[in-house]
């Protein structure tokens, strides 16, 4: 019977904060109607649309920086993993 | 074409389905992989959003938003990791170090 | 005008310094603070006889001396508006021939009685204890004859009330002793609540309560608000408190018992001054008794009252003096005896002056001076034979005459001086009592003329008179004649005892004789007219009848006596052998048996109403008082209750409510983190529908 409750309340409030979120961008909100393409790479480097545009010009350090989390993280799950093994890294 | 309010309900659909998962299962790793749930949910929005309106911000964010996700994926098993070594259990129930 | 008239406060403030010496420090000076008692005395003694000099000197013999009062402290102020100016109450000293004679002869005989005493009390315990309470009582008496005003009069009777007490209950390790002072004290104060209705009532009537106020007022108050009835009874009153302090019947009881006392009280108390007290008080309200302003009828059934007790306690008591065998007893009923000879003989004149100012005649004084005569013979006389007594039991130790005999060879002077007071007690010419004693026959002789009333009373007075004169000789002759029949070694009493007796026995000698220096003692002490009539000259025949009388009747007693217990030739018992005589011997001893009625009468009736008052009090009122505190405290109970119940449990429930509420809160802290994640979650759904939702809710009601 605990469980179901808990369930229940944790049903209840998701149901809620879904109603709420739906709320607030359903009903007359100006949304644009029709999607635009974007290129992945604009060769025009007047416009600069694309994707990798942005991506390598104006977040280049940001996309460093993703790749040190990155390989921090490979890093700690080669680690984490080599723990399992008896001798090799401890403990 | 599909109005951008599907591509929206779906991703609340998405998020509501984490959420769910993060409060009320009990095992470590699902609530790990609810969280996933709700990133994912939250990238869509970025890349409907940067679809319609044209700006390539959104899918750009998309992008590094995918990646912290793994990152942040990678962090949360090895939390998890040092639980289970600490308590003998990834039963989220039973980890009480809070408790009155 | 007297000089020094401030002198006369010292006369009471001597014996009173004396009191307090002997009372505070007494213990520590020799005898018990007796010399300083007696050198107090001494001092008053020699004032009185200053002041009465003087009274002497300007006109108290044969003269009308007018009364000096002499004011003093202001007690009681006067309310203003009363009418009668003058009446407040205030501490007032009265000098006129009568007082200033008093002080003299009280403050004379307490000098020599305590004199007397140094020798007798000399081995003692409690000797500061004596001589305090004489001290006070002799305040008391000099008080009590120099007061102004009745109030100050019964201020001071009572003083010497108290003094009786004590001094009778001095021995109060003896039972005898200590019940002997509280009948004395309870029967006296009998009489006492008479005086004091007495007086309250004279207030009442007339505003003021001094003698010479009434006097003066008397004409101006009747017949409204002095009725008739009213001049009856103030009088009768003042003669009840007469009757209790002077042992008349029916208040005599005390007197015999009193004896327990040591002897010089006896002589002092019972002898010589307080039992005069009451003779005083009937002397000074014979401003009621003969009111001598026109218009006012005088009261003749108060004098008749008066006169016939006297006349009927004075057989009385010698009835029942002749069958006593102890020796102060005897003397204790010879003055019941003597004072009712002097209630009688104020009775007579009273009756002869009332019947003369009531017929507009000249008023005849006598029966007043002779009674107040017969005053002044008798303190010296009675005083006298009690001291002599008291040197007997000094030797002897007993109190029993039977045990007593033939101490006339061991103790020469005090035989001596006891057969003097025995001839002056029996009224023996010369001695004193022969002209006092005769006066008063013959004033109640005259008055039978006026009353027929008055013949028995002379009747009684004669055969008195035979069986004074019997009982004296009977213990005058019993004590000193024959053999000695006890087991003690008698001898002669030091000379501080025996000095006092010989002075007594010259005053007893020449007391009567001093009538002839003043020619007549009703020069002296009279009321209203002096009385200057001399004693044994000029005399009609009738009045030598009299006189012979009254003599034949003492010596044939006194021959009697000497023939019945000196020579034995009449035996004693041939009165006891008859039935009727034993009978009548068994109720003399027994003293009419008045003792145990009064016994009896305390037992039945005062004693079960005190106990069924005593019964009501513990029951009711007690009940009452129980039942308001068990209320009370049942009232207290649910107090109590409703303090803890209540207003403590509102206290105790908000704090226990406070643990709870914390701990619940406390359960919500679980250590979940996801509990905390759902709580956030919900958390944002209430703030986004607080903060958003109440702006749509306005804009959809308050718009169109």
């Amino acid at each position: 019977m605990k469980l179901r409750l808990r369930e229940l309340s944790i049903g209840g409030a998701v149901i809620a904060l879904f109603l709420l979120m739906g709320l607030s961008f359903l009903g007359p909100v100006g949304w644009p109607q029709s999607p635009t393409p974007i290129p992945v790479y604009d060769a025009n480097a007047t416009t600069g649309n694309g994707i990798a545009n942005e991506l390598f010009e104006r977040l280049a350090i940001t996309v460093i920086l993703i790749a040190i989390l990155l390989g921090a993280a490979m890093i700690g799950g080669v680690y984490l993993a080599k723990m399992d093994e008896p001798g090799k890294v401890g403990p | 074409m599909i109005p951008l309010e599907y591509e929206l309900l779906l991703s609340t659909v998405l998020f509501c389905i984490g959420l769910y998962g993060v409060l009320a299962r009990r095992n470590g790793i699902i609530v790990l992989m609810s969280i996933e749930i709700i990133l994912n949910a939250s990238i869509l929005n970025f890349v409907a959003f940067s679809s319609y309106s044209g700006d390539a911000s959104g899918q750009v964010f998309a992008l590094l938003g995918i990646a912290v996700a793994a990152a942040e994926a990678a962090v949360g098993l090895a939390v998890l990791l040092a639980v289970y070594q600490t308590h003998g259990t990834i039963e989220l129930d039973k980890v009480r170090f809070l408790k009155w | 005008m007297i000089e020094n008239a401030w002198l006369a406060w010292l006369i009471l403030l001597f014996p009173l310094g004396a009191f307090l010496v002997a009372g505070l420090v007494g213990r520590r000076l020799p005898e018990g603070g007796g010399h300083v008692v007696v050198g107090a005395m001494a001092a008053s003694f020699l004032l009185s006889l200053y002041i009465f000099v003087q009274v002497l000197l300007q006109g108290g013999l044969g003269g009308y001396f007018p009364a000096e009062t002499l004011h003093g402290y202001i007690w009681i102020p006067s309310v203003s508006g009363t009418g009668v100016s003058g009446n407040d109450i205030e501490i007032t000293l009265l000098i006129d021939n009568l007082s200033s004679l008093m002080l003299v002869l009280v403050s004379f005989l307490c000098l020599l009685i305590f004199v007397y005493s140094l020798g007798y009390m000399h081995e003692e315990e409690g000797k500061p204890r004596y001589y305090a309470e004489v001290s006070l009582f002799a305040t008391g008496m000099l008080g009590t004859v120099s007061a102004d005003n009745f109030l100050q009069l019964l201020i001071f009777w009572e003083i010497m009330g108290l003094c009786s007490y004590l001094l009778i209950g001095f021995w109060y390790h003896k039972p005898e002793a200590a019940a002997a002072a509280k009948k004395a004290f309870l029967v006296t104060r009998v009489g006492d609540v008479l005086l004091l209705v007495g007086v309250l009532i004279i207030w009442n009537v007339f505003g003021t309560l001094s003698f010479e106020g009434i006097r003066v007022q008397m004409a101006a108050r009747y017949p409204d608000p002095l009725t008739p009835e009213l001049l009856t009874l103030i009088p009768l009153l003042l003669f009840g408190g007469a009757v209790g302090k002077s042992a008349q019947f029916p208040l005599h009881a005390w007197l015999p018992d009193a004896m327990e006392g040591p002897t010089t009280v006896s002589a002092l108390i019972h002898a010589a001054t307080m039992v005069k007290a009451g003779v005083y008080l009937v002397a000074r309200s014979f401003i009621f008794l003969v009111p001598m302003a026109p218009g006012i009828e005088p009261p003749f059934t108060a004098i008749l009252v008066i006169a016939a007790i006297g006349g009927f306690t004075t057989l009385f008591a010698a009835t029942m003096a002749v069958v006593n065998t102890d020796i102060k007893r005897v003397l204790a009923f010879s003055t019941i005896s003597q004072l009712a000879y002097m209630f009688l003989g104020l009775g007579a004149g009273a009756y002869l002056m009332a019947t003369e100012a009531s017929r507009g005649e000249e008023v005849n004084t006598a029966g007043y001076s002779a009674a107040l005569y017969h005053l002044f013979n008798h303190a010296f006389f009675k005083a006298l034979l009690f001291l002599a007594a008291g040197s007997v039991l000094h030797a002897v130790h007993t109190n029993d005459m039977r045990e007593m005999g033939g101490l006339s060879k061991a103790m020469p002077i005090t035989s001596k001086v006891m057969l003097f007071g025995g001839l002056a007690l029996a009224g023996i010419v010369p001695f004193s009592g022969f002209f006092s004693k005769g006066e008063i026959l013959t004033v109640t002789f005259e008055a039978g003329a006026e009353h027929a009333g008055f013949y028995l009373l002379y009747a009684f007075g004669v055969i008195t008179a035979f069986l004074t004169a019997f009982y004296m000789f009977r213990l005058w002759f019993l004590t000193f004649h024959g053999k000695y029949r006890g087991h003690g070694h008698p001898h002669e009493s030091p000379r501080v005892m025996t000095i006092p007796l010989m002075i007594l026995a010259g005053f007893a000698l020449v007391s009567g004789l001093l009538a002839y220096a003043m020619q007549g003692f009703g020069n002296l002490v009279f009321f209203e007219r002096p009385h200057a009539a001399l004693p044994l000259m000029g005399m009609a025949l009738q009045e030598y009848g009299l006189e012979a009388v009254s003599l034949g009747v003492a010596v044939s007693g006194i021959a009697l006596a000497w023939a019945a217990y000196a020579t034995k030739r009449i035996p004693a018992e041939r009165f006891t052998a008859s039935k009727g005589g034993a009978f009548v011997h068994r109720m003399l001893l027994r003293r009419y048996w008045i003792d145990d009625l009064y016994d009896g009468f305390g037992r039945s009736v005062v004693y079960r109403g005190a106990r069924g008052l005593d019964w009501f009090d513990r029951r009711v009122v007690d009940g009452i008082v129980n039942a308001v505190g068990r209320g009370g405290l049942k009232v207290a109970t649910v107090t109590d209750a409703v303090d803890r119940r209540v207003i403590d449990g509102a206290v105790n429930a908000l704090s226990l409510e406070t643990i709870r509420t914390s701990w619940r809160l406390r359960q919500r802290q679980t250590g979940q983190v996801q509990n905390y994640a759902w709580v956030v979650v919900v958390g944002i759904v209430v703030v986004v529908i607080l903060v958003f939702g109440f702006s749509y809710l306005r804009r959809f009601l308050g718009g169109p």
